[in-house]
C-alpha cells in the first residue's frame, strides 16, 4: 500500500503540475466563460443593429385591393421562447415599412439603389390566381434572426386584413389573419394544471449533463494524458526500472488513483468555481440532491473505468502516436450517448436506452441522462454501478497480466491474437 | 586498478544465482542451460555479441522475464518482493521520464526501493552531491545534456544502497572524467561487500574492473572463469619484444606483426616455430648481440579473445 501511494502521489503531482492540466483547469472556465459573454455580447449587438436598421419592402399594387391596407407590418421575432423573461420586449418586435410604387419600373429603379430589399408585385388577377411576385436584388441579406427569408411569408397577414377589410369585421379579420396562438399546457401526475415552462422540461437535465460534461472533460485530459504517458514510459524503458521495485498491479493501483486525485482536484474546483451561483440554481431551479449524489457515484466509478481501460491502452501501446489513435477510439465510445441524445431523452426508457445502461462505456452518461429524466429504477441504477465496478476490476486485472510481457515488446503493434497471448503468459 | 575482492567470495553465499536457466522466445532460444553465481564484493562481466542473450539474462534476474526451465536465486530466493528492493538495475535502453525534476524523480525511486521518504531524499541529495548534480536538483531530466542524464540514471540504480547492482552499459555517454567517477562509485560498493554485474561492450572496462566474465554467444556459454585466468589461456606463445635489431631473422621465429626492425619504439609480436619456448629466443637474441628493452610473453586482450571465441563459435 505504501509503494501505491508513492506512485499516486507522484502521478498526482506529475498531472497537476502539468501545464496542459493547469490550462485546463483555469483556462477552460475562463475560455468557456467569455466564449459565452463574447457571443451573447455579439448576438445581442447584432440583432439590435439589425432591427435599428430600416427595413423596406416594396409593393406595386396592380390589382388595387390593398390600396387601404396599413404602410407597416409589425412581426413578433422568436415567438417560442416569448416567455423567456431575459429576452427584451424591445429586441421581439420587428417593423417593415411597406413603400408602395405606382409602377414596376419605378420599384425596380429602388430595389437597385437599394431603398427597398424588395418588391412585391400583386397582380390584377391575384384575386382568382393567387399568385405574387416577389423580386429580389442580386445579394440578400437573410433575415434568419425573424426567422423570414421571404416578404411572401412575411407579407401573408397583411394581404389577408387587406382582403377582407370592409368585408368581415375587425376581429374575425385579425383571427383569419392570425388564426391560432396555441398555448400549452401541461397536466402533472397529480392532476394540476400549469403553462408549458421550457426552463422547467430541461431543468432535470441540467445536473445530470454537468457531471457528464465534467466525466468527459476529465477523461479527454487527465485519463488520455495518462495513457500517453505511460506510452512514453514505456517507449523509453522508464518502466522497465520502476517494475523492478514494485508489481505491475501497484504500479497500476498508483497511477490511477493519482490520476484520479487530480480529476477529483479538476472536479472540485469546477464546483467551486459554481458553488455559490449553483447553490442559488439549485435552489431556484428546485433541484434535489439526489442528483447530485447519482452524478457523483456515476462520475467516480465512470472515472475509474475509464482511467483503468486508458492505462491499458497505454501499456498495449508501443508508441504515442498509436496510443493516442487507440485513446480516442475509446473516449469516444464514452461520448455516445451524447450523440444519441434526442432519441434518449425522447425515450429514456426504450431499448436503446437501457442498452446503453448497462455497456460500461456508456453506463455512466447514459446512466446520468436517465436519472434526470426521471426514467432510471433503482435496480437498473445498481445494476449499471456493478457493472461499471466489475468492468474496471477485470479491466486492471487484465492490464496487470499483460503489462508484464506488454512493456518489453516495444517496437511492433500488437494485434489480437498477441494480445490473447500476452493474457494469458502474464 | 581492479578493486580487491573483500571478503574471499567463494566464502560467503551467492547474492545471485542462475541454475541451468533457459528462456525461449518462440523457436529463437536466448539462453540455454546458463548458470552463474554472483558473489558478495565482486564485479562480474557480461560480455557476447548483440542477441547473445545478455538483456534477457538481466531481466530473467530481476523478474521482468520469468525462465522456461532453470531457477533464479536473489539473495538466496526468489526475485520478488523485498529481495527487488535490494536489487539497483540499469537496463541498456534505458530513459527516464524527461518531465521529471532530478531530486524529485530519484526520491521517488528510493521510496520504491522501500526508504522513508527523508531517508530517500536525503541519499538522494547525497549522490547527487558525489556526482557533481547538486546544482541541477531541480533541473527536469530533460534539460540535462545526454552524459548527466547518464549520471542520473546511474545515480537511480544506486538508490536505496542496492545489494546487487546489475547495469547494462554504465559507461555509455560519459566522458573520461565522469567514467573515472562511476567506476569510483561502483568500486566503492564491492568495497563494501555489494555485488555488480555489468553487461558491457567495452571490453576495457572488464579487463580493468571485472574479477570474472561470462562471455555468451546465442544463449550458450562460450567462455567463463577469472578475467586474468582467461586471458593466461588464451596466450598463443607468442612474445611482445622491443628494442634495436631485426628480431625477425631470428631462427625460432616464423613470422612476426607490426614493424619488421626493432626500431625502439613499438613493441613488436614474435610468432614462435613449434617447439621453439621464448627462452631459446631470448638465447638467440643475446648470441646476434641484438639490443633488448623489453621481453615478455603476449597475453591476449579480451577484445581479442572475444573475436576469436566468437568467430569460432559461428564457424
Amino acid at each position: 500500500m505504501r509503494k501505491i501511494l508513492a506512485v499516486a502521489r507522484y502521478e498526482f503531482i506529475g498531472a497537476i503540475t502539468r501545464l496542459g492540466y493547469l490550462l485546463t483547469l483555469i483556462g477552460m472556465p475562463l475560455f468557456v466563460g467569455c466564449l459565452i459573454a463574447v457571443t451573447s455580447l455579439a448576438t445581442v449587438r447584432s440583432a439590435t443593429e439589425s432591427l435599428a436598421k430600416k427595413r423596406s419592402i416594396g409593393i406595386v399594387d396592380e390589382s388595387g385591393l390593398f390600396a387601404s391596407a396599413p404602410d407597416s407590418i409589425e412581426t413578433e421575432l422568436m415567438p417560442d421562447l416569448g416567455r423567456i423573461r431575459s429576452a427584451d420586449i424591445a429586441l421581439r418586435v420587428r417593423r417593415t415599412e411597406l413603400r408602395r410604387f405606382g409602377s414596376l419600373k419605378e420599384a425596380h429603379l429602388a430595389l437597385q439603389r437599394g431603398e427597398v430589399a424588395s418588391i412585391i408585385r400583386i397582380p390584377t388577377d391575384y384575386l382568382t390566381s393567387g399568385k405574387l411576385q416577389e423580386y429580389v436584388g442580386p445579394k440578400r441579406e437573410f433575415e434568419l434572426a425573424s426567422g423570414q427569408i421571404s416578404a411572401g411569408s412575411l407579407l401573408r397577414p397583411w394581404l389577408v386584413r387587406g382582403l377582407l377589410k370592409g368585408r368581415v369585421d375587425a376581429e374575425t379579420a385579425d383571427r383569419a389573419a392570425e388564426p391560432a396562438k396555441i398555448e400549452r399546457l401541461v397536466i402533472d401526475p397529480t392532476g394540476a394544471v400549469a403553462p408549458a415552462d421550457l426552463i422547467r422540461e430541461v431543468r432535470p437535465l441540467i445536473v445530470p449533463i454537468g457531471f457528464a460534461m465534467l466525466l468527459l472533460l476529465s477523461v479527454f485530459t487527465s485519463a488520455s494524458y495518462l495513457a500517453t504517458a505511460l506510452a512514453e514510459e514505456k517507449q523509453n524503458r522508464a518502466l522497465e526500472l520502476l517494475l523492478t521495485s514494485l508489481t505491475a498491479d501497484q504500479l497500476f493501483w498508483g497511477k490511477l488513483l493519482g490520476l484520479w486525485a487530480a480529476a477529483l482536484l479538476q472536479f472540485v474546483f469546477y464546483l467551486g468555481l459554481v458553488a455559490v451561483p449553483a447553490a442559488f440554481a439549485f435552489a431556484a431551479l428546485g433541484l434535489n440532491i439526489a442528483q447530485a449524489m447519482v452524478g457523483i457515484c456515476y462520475f467516480v466509478l465512470g472515472f475509474f473505468f475509464f482511467g483503468a481501460v486508458l492505462l491499458t491502452v497505454g501499456a498495449i501501446g508501443n508508441t504515442q502516436k498509436y496510443t493516442q489513435q487507440l485513446s480516442a477510439v475509446c473516449t469516444l465510445t464514452g461520448v455516445l450517448p451524447m450523440m444519441v441524445l434526442t432519441p434518449l431523452l425522447s425515450q429514456p426508457r426504450g431499448a436503446l436506452a437501457r442498452t446503453l445502461t448497462y455497456i460500461p462505456f456508456t453506463a455512466p452518461i447514459t446512466g446520468l441522462l436517465r436519472f434526470g429524466a426521471d426514467a432510471l429504477p433503482w435496480w437498473e441504477f445498481v445494476i449499471s454501478v456493478l457493472v461499471l465496478t466489475i468492468s474496471s476490476g477485470l479491466v486492471i486485472r487484465f492490464c496487470g497480466r499483460i503489462f508484464r510481457v506488454a512493456l518489453l515488446a516495444t517496437g511492433t503493434t500488437p494485434k489480437l491474437g498477441q494480445l490473447w497471448q500476452w493474457l494469458r503468459t502474464g | 586498478m581492479k578493486p580487491a575482492l573483500t571478503p574471499e567470495p567463494s566464502a560467503r553465499a551467492p547474492l545471485l544465482e542462475l541454475r541451468r536457466v533457459s528462456k525461449r522466445f518462440g523457436s529463437l532460444v536466448a539462453v540455454e542451460e546458463l548458470s552463474l553465481a554472483l558473489q558478495p564484493g565482486e564485479i562480474f562481466g557480461l560480455l557476447g555479441p548483440n542477441g547473445a542473450g545478455k538483456t534477457t539474462l538481466l531481466r530473467m534476474s530481476v523478474d521482468l522475464l520469468r525462465p522456461d526451465s532453470g531457477e533464479v536465486l536473489l539473495l538466496g530466493g526468489a526475485p520478488c518482493g523485498e529481495a527487488l528492493e535490494r536489487i539497483g538495475y540499469l537496463p541498456e535502453e534505458r530513459g527516464l521520464p524527461t518531465r521529471a525534476r532530478v531530486l524529485n524523480l530519484l526520491t521517488y525511486l528510493g521510496e520504491l526501493k522501500g526508504m522513508t521518504r527523508e531517508d530517500s531524499r536525503q541519499q538522494a541529495r547525497s549522490l547527487l552531491r558525489r556526482m557533481e548534480l547538486d546544482v541541477r536538483e531541480r533541473s527536469r531530466v530533460g534539460e540535462l545534456s545526454k552524459g548527466n542524464q547518464q549520471k542520473v540514471q546511474l545515480a537511480s540504480a544506486l538508490m536505496g544502497n542496492p545489494q546487487v547492482l546489475l547495469i547494462d552499459e554504465p559507461f555509455n555517454g560519459l566522458d573520461p572524467v565522469n567514467r573515472s567517477l562511476a567506476i569510483e562509485l561502483l568500486k566503492e560498493r564491492v568495497a563494501a561487500g555489494k555485488a555488480v554485474l555489468i553487461s558491457t561492450h567495452q571490453l576495457q572496462h572488464v579487463e580493468q574492473l571485472c574479477h570474472r566474465l561470462l562471455l555468451l554467444n546465442r544463449g550458450r556459454v562460450l567462455l567463463e572463469g577469472e578475467v586474468d585466468a582467461v586471458r593466461r589461456s588464451h596466450a598463443d606463445g607468442s612474445i611482445l619484444v622491443s628494442g634495436t635489431g631485426d628480431f625477425g631473422s631470428l631462427p625460432g621465429v616464423e613470422r612476426w606483426t607490426a614493424a619488421a626492425q626493432g626500431n625502439g619504439q613499438a613493441p613488436i609480436r614474435l610468432f614462435l616455430r613449434s617447439g621453439v619456448t621464448p627462452d631459446a629466443i631470448l638465447q638467440q637474441v643475446v648470441e646476434r648481440r641484438l639490443s633488448l628493452r623489453s621481453f615478455a610473453p603476449h597475453v591476449p586482450t579480451l577484445e581479442e579473445i572475444f573475436v576469436r571465441a566468437v568467430e569460432r563459435a559461428r564457424a
